[in-house]
């Protein structure tokens, strides 16, 4: 038997980081960030230089001047340029790259969270909504850290570098161009807040919209059956309409910032006509000042066309963002001890002591006790619900007791190192659940390093090794929504190698053959049973060739134990179990059994 | 379930891309009377961009270069009187796009929609619902914004291209060809980086779909991967995949950074040809100042669009990918259609004949193998068996969710296959066994918000099942708002409610899904089961049945094996015959019997 312990594939919870994910990142890429505005401030300023260039020509072409003259301007330019454009370049890459770092960092951990966290908080989320957070959300944060940031500091960058020239030129004709800008400040910051309102408005009812479409999908038999189809096609156009009305609610407002800017800035430069003109005349300032005036107003107008995109590309993000830091603050209830707890071996002592445990309030285990010696194998059989599959996720601790303990080999599982308790647990669950790879990856899911010769042991005892020709590619053939179906009987039987092949101390069968035919179960059972002699196992089952095999059986029933004991001595007995067998026995008679039929669902379906 | 992705799509070039955009502009048609006012306003706004420096040109030219100031303040007013009317054409024309973009995607959307609601039950089945609603919603989202922005953008800016390019013709031929020459170096170089930014977007995508699936497999399974300790190795695997797609994404970046230095540069060397030809050509007074500065302004324009398109062209892409996937929907055929010319149910007297039907869900699993069963108007029948017999089947079929392989469906004695399903499926009501609760309101949950059945016909069904005893209870009565798939309700509330939506439909025909339910207590136990009795009154009835007292009430028990009729009769009957029934009570009914005799 191959020792495993201490081998945990688990991975670190990330203890307490700042509160905001992102903050941190900006924080380790604050040096990129810097050089990236360096470069910006570096790049703006030489932006500002050929108009001045500009300058000098003219005035010099009004005065008369040679032709050497301008081809040297000319030519200082195209240098100044070169400059400009490698430092852009350069401050570009660093930004942008440091957006796709964030992106890939907050991807990562938020793939941390989803392998961290229990089942509960599984079941009151999405997978399709867990996995938008992952995508979309991530884009719209990575957009705005990479261009929308860089648009916001160039914005910033330019009026700031823009100003002292023009103010150097004139001051006075400097104030009249800029005179617009507290009007526009106040208007932006004023509709900042009517936007707000409407973009929440689309996103409620985009989410309203979302439901629908669930709601319609999910209950399409229904709809179907009454012939409601027109009047749900009726119902989602009202709704789908009220979408559109509050999207262009918004839309009207957004599409107003462009031509507020061009008329704004163009009035500015208008007036720098009408009184930079006269200043000319007047011998204030030269043609070539007056020209390069113009030039940089021009700048400045087309940087702050950006104003109305960079408002909507915020509200995205921050919406996004705080549903990726939702996802990133939850924290798993079941997690490694502090202090964990690692045993030499495990010999598979199972114990539950006093052990209550249920759904909203309501107990499925009821102070229930139940003690397996290592290496005896008991059948655990009771109706739906009475809490078998409850016994599996405690031992394996993907659920914790609200009340008692589990132990194995007498430590309380909860402060054994979680990594060695699954290890030494091999689960076939009831739901067949496969990946969409290769049959050999799913095999040794648990066990990558295993030899040839035990994944061949593990086919046969599982009687996979049959359908391996049938199934064409062998081994390697790829299986689920990129590959071939398997049937129900297959995926139980793969899924039953794939924990073989552990070679666990304890194992667990939770109505993991239902799909397999009776015949085939039986050979099974009889192969297992040298694997089964030195194992703690635990069989949830219903049959009655299963049920037999097991050296012991316990009813479950409201929670507690109702019979425990062998197969003889509780038919003896004549109660729950006796009944509960006979009625199987007419079942199987009748043939109420599936056989190994074509399952409709795919490999990758829970 | 992950998001359909299939690498081979990925590499299909631009021919494809073509086709794609042509079926988009497709919906656009209807709005094109809106589309061609905002051409006709983008040429005037192309028109009026062109003013500015022209003003200026003359400003320079004509009074401060030869010192006057004497109609400085007319130029001043003509040149604010073009902006305030740019402005509005501007404002104008994206409000009218605007407008456009966002009725396509609602039309979209809604044709979606009502596609969805004619494709049969089987497609319900494959196609998992997440899948659906992100088509429905989020794909089609993302195509609005290549309509009302992409469109109009690369318009725009493709008519601002050619008028600057004509304006500098007009205003000095010369100076204009010299700009030109530096043209095609710039078109090269853009079209370079556009083809290497499509390639490696093409990439991005694809390194996105796997992502895609490897988080829904890792969600999907993640108690098995917990159980196998695999949250590393999954972590590592993810992390190839997290760092393709960011390779993808630094690369892409490359070419991203590359573009406005380039534009940088052709900026500059454009200014330099000016000062240089063009200040060379003032000396020689064969051209004016005030054209060089024209000149300038002009081509500084002209670099603007470029950029835009630059900034646009990831959205588009992004588009392009939801709009296949949105019209990979729209081209499943439907799988079961309507006859072109529909026979109609007439006075329906409701008999039922299922004559030789072969049937199954997958190539040749058969579920009914050559199943002949008749009944007549207004007879009740059970149909008993194990599980897998094929008996709800029975009712999925008759209400045509799915067509058959071999044989007829017939109800009075016309093919099911030849009338209108919205025809069939008013004479025939299913009462589901889990039934399907909107978050709406009680009463349009009776009436599936079907306008044509109102309040006081909704209470009448409610009181006829007595539904109406725990309605009226509820705090807003009928009023009472359902929470999301019903959980404020009990199983037994529930499943009145699907009562009295049948009796609110009042069909001819009924068929009950009266399966296993546990849990329901012994007071809406009774209601329930005097519900089941009125709703099969007077109807003909086929009932899959659980209930033993459901059993005895109807007129012959049909017992159904691997899609056969084993036995048929009444409950004595069978009973003494000692067949399959008998076992089957013994094993389901026999209890509920000791219940029955004993409360």
């Amino acid at each position: 038997m191959a020792s495993h312990a201490a081998t945990s594939g688990r991975i670190e919870s990330p203890q307490s980081r700042p509160r905001n994910q992102l903050l941190h990142y900006v924080a380790r890429y604050k040096w990129h960030y810097a050089g990236g505005l360096i470069a910006l401030v570096v790049a703006s300023f030489l932006t500002m230089l050929p108009p001045a260039i500009l300058r000098i020509a003219i005035d010099d072409l009004a005065e008369g001047t040679t032709r050497s003259r301008l081809v040297a301007l000319g030519g200082v330019i195209v240098m100044i340029a070169i400059i400009e454009s490698g430092i852009r370049f350069i401050g570009r890459l660093l930004v942008s790259s440091r957006a796709r770092w964030i992106e890939y960092h907050l991807r990562d951990d938020l793939a941390r969270r989803f392998l961290l966290l229990d089942q509960q908080f599984y079941l009151g989320s999405r997978t399709g909504d867990l996995m938008a957070r992952a995508t979309n959300d991530l884009n719209w944060v990575r957009d705005f850290m990479g261009p929308t940031v860089n648009d916001i500091w160039r914005t910033v960058v330019i009026m700031a570098i823009g100003l002292p020239f023009l103010f150097s030129i004139d001051v006075r004709l400097t104030l009249i161009a800029i005179a617009y800008f507290p009007i526009i400040t106040a208007v932006v910051v004023m509709i900042e807040t009517t936007l707000e309102a409407r973009f929440r408005a689309i996103q409620d009812q985009f989410g309203h919209l979302t439901n629908r479409a669930q709601e319609n999908i999910s209950g399409i038999r229904a709809i179907k059956a009454y012939s409601q189809e027109q009047s749900e096609i009726e119902s989602w156009a009202a709704d789908n309409q009220e979408l559109m009305r509050r999207a262009l609610s918004f839309g009207r407002w957004v599409s107003g910032f462009f031509p507020m800017m061009i008329l704004a800035t163009g009035v500015g430069t208008a007036m720098v006509i009408w009184v930079g003109g006269r200043d000319v005349v007047a011998g204030d300032i030269t043609l070539g000042q007056f020209v390069q005036f113009n030039i940089y107003l021009a700048i400045m107008a087309s940087q702050l066309t950006v104003v109305g995109w960079v408002v909507s590309a915020w509200q995205q993000f921050v919406a996004s963002m705080a549903r990726i830091n939702e996802t990133l603050r939850e924290q798993p209830a079941i997690d490694e001890p502090d202090d964990p707890r690692v045993l030499d071996a495990i010999r598979g002592e199972i114990e539950f002591v006093d052990v209550s445990y249920g759904h909203d309030g309501r107990p499925v285990l009821d102070h229930f006790n139940l003690r397996i010696p290592a290496g005896s194998t008991v059948a655990v059989v009771g109706e739906t619900g009475s809490g078998k599959t409850t016994i599996v996720d405690l031992l394996a601790r993907l659920v914790d007791p609200w009340e008692g303990r589990v132990t194995v080999d007498g430590v309380d599982v909860r402060e054994l190192s979680l990594g060695q308790l699954r290890d030494a647990i091999g689960v076939v669950p009831q739901e067949a659940f496969l990946f969409s790879d290769s049959l050999y990856e799913n095999i040794t899911f648990g066990r990558m390093d295993a030899p040839q010769e035990e994944i061949d042991e593990a086919l046969i005892t599982s009687q996979l090794s049959a359908d391996l020709e049938q199934l064409g590619g062998g081994l390697t053939t790829v299986i689920g929504e990129r590959g071939v179906t398997l049937s129900g009987g297959q995926k139980q039987r793969a899924t039953l190698a794939r924990a073989l092949l552990k070679h666990p101390p304890m194992l667990v069968l939770d109505d993991s053959l239902s799909h397999v035919d009776t015949h085939t179960e039986e050979e099974i059972l009889r192969r297992m049973r040298g694997f089964m002699a030195d194992r703690t196992t635990i069989l949830i089952a219903h049959r009655t060739s299963t049920l037999i095999s097991a050296d012991r059986i316990v009813v479950l029933h409201e929670g507690t134990i109702a019979e425990d004991g062998s197969h003889e001595e509780l038919i003896a007995r004549g109660g729950i179990y006796a009944n509960f067998y006979s009625q199987q026995l007419l079942r199987e008679q009748l043939g109420e059994e599936e056989d190994e039929t074509q399952s409709t669902g795919d490999g990758g379906q829970s | 379930m992950a998001i359909a992705f299939n690498e081979e799509d990925e590499l299909l070039g631009d021919v494809y891309d073509m086709a794609l955009a042509r079926r988009m502009l497709r919906y656009v048609r209807p709005y094109r009377r809106s589309v061609i006012v905002a051409v006709v306003l983008l040429i005037g706004i192309a028109g009026l961009e062109l003013v500015g420096p022209l003003i200026i040109r003359e400003a320079i030219d004509g009074q401060i270069a030869q010192g006057r100031t004497d109609r400085l303040t007319l130029f001043t007013v003509v040149l604010i009187g073009t902006l305030i009317t740019l402005s509005a054409l501007r404002y104008a024309q994206e409000v009218l796009m605007l407008y456009v973009g966002q009725r396509v995607l609602m039309d979209m959307r809604q044709e979606l929609f009502a596609h969805l609601q004619r494709m049969s039950v089987a497609y319900f089945d494959r196609n998992p619902v997440g899948r659906l609603v992100t088509r429905l919603t989020n794909d089609t989202a993302a195509i609005e914004a290549v309509i009302s922005q992409g469109l109009v953008t690369i318009l725009t800016n493709i008519l601002m291209l050619f008028a600057i390019i004509g304006m500098l013709l007009i205003l000095d031929w010369r100076l204009a060809l010299v700009m030109y020459a530096l043209l095609p170096p710039l078109v090269i170089a853009v079209r370079y980086f556009a083809a290497k930014q499509r390639d490696i977007f093409r990439e991005q995508r694809m390194w996105l779909a796997r992502i895609n699936a490897y988080l829904n497999e890792t969600i999907s399974g993640i108690t098995v991967v917990q159980l196998f300790n695999r949250e590393r190795e999954n972590l590592q695997r993810f992390d190839g995949l997290n760092r393709g797609h960011l390779g993808a994404h630094l690369r892409f970046l490359l070419w991203y950074a590359i573009f406005e230095p380039t534009v940088v540069l052709f900026g500059a060397a454009t200014t330099a040809a000016i000062i240089w030809y063009g200040g060379g050509r003032v000396i020689d007074s064969t051209l004016t100042i005030g054209t060089l500065v024209a000149f300038t302004v002009y081509m500084q324009r002209f670099y603007w669009p470029l950029r835009e398109i630059s900034q646009r062209y990831s959205g588009i892409q992004q588009a392009m990918a939801s709009a296949e996937r949105i019209f990979g929907i729209m081209d499943e055929p439907e799988e079961i259609t309507d006859p072109l010319e529909p026979r109609k149910l007439i006075d329906v007297r409701g008999k039922i004949e299922f004559r030789d039907v072969w049937f199954a869900y997958i190539d040749e699993n058969w579920v009914l193998r050559d199943l002949s069963i008749t009944v007549q108007p207004g007879e009740s029948i059970a149909i008993v068996g194990a599980t897998g017999a094929g008996k709800s089947t029975i009712t999925a079929l008759l209400s045509r969710f799915y067509d058959i392989q071999r044989g007829q469906i017939l109800i009075d004695d016309i093919p099911i296959v030849d009338l209108a399903q919205h025809d069939l499926r008013r004479h025939v009501g299913i009462m589901l066994q889990d039934p399907f609760v909107y978050t709406d309101t009680i009463e349009e949950n009776i009436r599936l918000r079907d306008r044509s059945i109102d309040g006081d016909h909704v209470r009448a069904a409610a009181e006829l099942i007595g539904a109406n005893r725990f309605i009226e209870r509820l705090p807003d009565g009928y009023d009472t708002m359902l929470a999301e798939h019903g959980a404020n309700l009990s199983t037994g509330q529930k499943q009145l409610l699907a009562l009295a939506r049948v009796a609110a439909f009042n069909p001819e025909i009924v068929l009950v899904m009266d399966e296993a339910t546990a849990s329901i207590d012994p007071d809406t136990e009774a209601v329930i089961q005097r519900g089941i009795r009125e709703v099969m009154s007077n109807r003909t009835s086929i009932v899959i049945a659980h209930r033993l007292n459901t059993i005895r009430s109807v007129n012959r028990i049909i017992v159904l094996d691997h899609g056969e009729i084993m036995e048929d009769g009444t409950h004595e009957q069978l009973l003494a015959a000692g067949g399959q029934y008998a076992r089957l009570y013994q094993l389901q009914y026999k209890d509920q019997d000791v219940t029955v005799h004993g409360s």
